[in-house]
């Protein structure tokens, strides 16, 4: 646990907690390197996700539970004068069936808090349910991919996040032999693409508009119009 | 041929026998992907973290499974764990019990969940049987002085 002295709050909150959840050694060029945070229950998986991480040149941050990673990200509620400008997480990626909070409810934080609520976030889950991965890219999920997670899907997020700035990436599209898209998200170029495959039948019908920009009166939200 | 090149392809005949048998799938390979100078040893850790997960499980799914009334919820959690690091490791046959054994804590039958854990527990001994033989002969290739190639 980090210790209640909040005084210089940003840099020590951070070394603190990077000493105990374990924050890669990443290279040294900083400015380049994408940050993400991982959140998973499972041993395996975190150990996983940090090498396929890793591995992709990101720096990690790796912690077991949602309730963890708002305490990394200083959205738990302690009182801290200081910001966290100096945390620069780039990319969040959370597992969806967590004990506590699962990672559609850290989603939901992260999307609440001013300060973070730009951060992508990505949503990893065993399980292909249509209404739960439509839940969590209405409340803002950059993507909900299916695990097991592979290197070509860190890549494929990598480039997106780091691709942005009003460029949407044309979307690969993702086929694992014969089986479904295991990607879903709402950027209107991914939807195009993804018309021509069989897997584009199990979309929620909203998504299924040949006219990418209706896909975003799916949202209940002006802010998932803006992202774009 | 030498020792190497006789070592060499032994592994690859083995390795190739694992994926044919359902040992281990593409997930596996993956793996094997992850690994390289800066993290020689990744494959065996994960899998030896993924060998204790399921012990751990397994042994807990015994309790939950012997008790007067069955809490089949808990069981099932415990199974949605297995199966779910079993997949990430890229455990074919353990995860494909895993589905069966879903079923059956859906379905409350119990005699059917104590078939599939010891279904899990015979594929959980060879596997990690075929994965020790693996390793060690990974090692006795880097001991003769060539190197483990990615696997295809």
């Amino acid at each position: 646990m980090f210790s209640g002295d909040m005084a210089t709050a940003g840099e020590i909150l951070r070394r603190s907690l990077t000493d105990e959840v374990g924050v890669s050694k990443g290279s040294v060029s900083g400015s380049e390197e994408l940050h993400v945070l991982a959140v998973d229950d499972s041993f395996v998986d975190r150990k996983v996700i940090e090498r396929l991480l890793k591995i992709s040149s990101c720096k990690v941050t790796v912690v077991e539970s949602g309730s963890r990673a708002l305490q990394y990200l200083g959205l738990d509620g302690e009182k801290s004068s200081v910001g966290f400008n100096d945390l620069k997480i780039n990319l969040i990626m959370t597992d969806y069936s967590m004990p506590g909070m699962t990672g559609y409810e850290l989603l939901k934080k992260i999307k609440e808090s001013s300060a973070f609520r730009e951060i992508p976030v990505v949503i990893m889950s065993s399980e292909n349910i249509l209404t739960r991965i439509d839940r969590c890219l209405e409340e803002g999920a950059e993507e909900y991919i299916l695990k097991p997670v592979k290197l070509s899907d860190v890549k494929r997020i990598k480039d997106v996040i780091m691709g942005g700035d009003g460029k949407q990436k044309k979307r690969r599209s993702v086929r694992k032999r014969g089986r479904e898209d295991r990607i879903y998200s709402l950027s209107p170029s991914s939807l195009v693409q993804s018309s021509s495959s069989p897997a584009f039948d199990f979309l929620p019908s909203e998504l299924k508009s040949s006219s990418p920009f209706s896909t975003l009166s799916l949202s209940k939200r002006p802010k998932l119009q803006t992202r774009d | 041929m030498d020792v190497l090149s006789q070592l060499q392809r032994q592994l690859a005949d083995f390795l190739a026998s694992l994926y044919r048998e359902g040992f281990v799938d593409d997930q596996f390979t993956q793996l094997q992907k992850l690994q390289d100078e800066s993290s020689p040893d990744f494959v065996m850790e994960v899998v030896s973290l993924f060998f204790e997960d399921c012990e751990k499980l397994v042994n807990n799914m015994a309790k939950v499974l012997e008790q007067q009334v069955v809490d089949f919820k808990q069981v099932d959690s415990h199974v949605h764990q297995l199966k779910g690091s079993s997949s990430s490791i890229g455990a074919a046959r353990i995860r494909n019990v895993c589905i069966a054994f879903k079923t059956f804590c859906e379905g409350q039958n119990r005699e059917g969940c104590l078939r599939c854990l010891q279904q899990v527990n015979h594929e959980h001994a060879q596997l990690k049987a075929n994965l020790q033989s693996l390793f060690t002969l990974e090692r006795q290739i880097v001991a003769a002085g060539g190197s483990v190639p990615a696997m295809q």
